[in-house]
């Protein structure tokens, strides 16, 4: 993060902006924007589309449903987080939570090392 | 909750191995027996043994294309774990394991011994070599090949 800000500050010139850090985060997200030229008419959209109207809110199936986990030993509830591939389908195409996510991804790989999901199978 | 009853509780673990899909039944209860004898010799107490069946690995394991899955449910402490690791390492008939912690303080009054279980198992091996065309029985994977019939009427 301090070298996040040393990049923040060289261009713009104003180091001694007290607080920097919580400002960049905080109120400062505005005036980032400014400096990079967009203008604020752009961030605004962006807020306000947010989805863009395409597709619907994710929920994470295992926040839906209470009191379930992921569980190595569950192939066929895996198989939704991996690709054919045997790959792990990203958050944010799944919808999991982050909590969630990282406990699918430990079980996908000890259910890897038990043979149940594939390290990388080959397509076609 | 005194501090004798907290001391007495042990941790849950769980134990799945797989063994060489050509041993026969009798051979899959020896090894139960063996792991069974160690949990008990050790102050553990065994739940309950589940015997997957003979299944259709995603990868050959050591050289074979299934294998017979064992899932084992116990309590005890730290060191049943690593001498339950130690004596599957030395069985040649187990060929991967893999332990993992269920639960912390468990009290082993609370968790019955359970009968074991016996899964089917996801391949018919009486019709030998040919798994492909025994497609949808197959639990929880879509049968992608529901084609077989496309009589193509132009």
């Amino acid at each position: 993060m301090t070298g996040h800000y040393g990049n923040g500050n060289g261009p713009r010139g104003d180091g001694p902006r007290g607080g920097g850090g919580g400002g960049r985060f905080g109120g400062g997200g505005g005036g980032d924007r400014g400096m990079g030229g967009a203008g604020g008419p752009g961030g605004d959209d962006d807020k306000r589309g947010g989805r863009g109207g395409f597709g619907r809110k994710k929920v994470c199936r295992f926040c839906a449903e209470k009191g379930s986990h992921p569980d190595f030993k569950d192939q066929a509830m895996l198989k939704y987080f991996v690709t054919e591939r045997g790959k792990i389908i990203p958050r944010r195409i799944s919808g999991n939570c982050a909590k969630h996510q990282r406990q699918v991804a430990v079980a996908i790989k000890r259910a890897r090392g038990l043979a149940l999901i594939p390290y990388n199978a080959l397509v076609g | 909750m005194t501090e004798q009853s907290t001391a007495h509780h042990l941790r849950e673990y769980e134990t799945i191995f797989l063994v060489k899909p050509d041993l026969t039944d009798e051979g899959v209860d020896r090894v139960k027996d063996r792991v069974r004898g160690i949990v008990n010799r050790e102050g553990g107490k065994l739940i309950r043994f589940t015997v997957w069946g003979k299944k259709k690995t995603m990868f050959p394991v050591s050289k074979q294309p299934r294998a017979i899955y064992v899932h084992a449910s116990y309590l005890g402490g730290h060191s049943l774990v690593a001498e339950v690791e130690r004596n599957l390492r030395n069985l040649d008939e187990v060929t991967r394991w893999l332990s993992v912690k269920v639960a912390d303080d468990v009290d082993p009054e609370s968790r019955p011994v359970q009968e074991d279980v016996k899964l089917a198992g996801d391949v018919d091996e009486a019709r030998g070599p040919a798994p492909e065309r025994a497609g949808p029985a197959r639990d929880g994977i879509d049968p992608e090949g529901l084609d077989e019939e496309a009589p193509e009427e132009a």
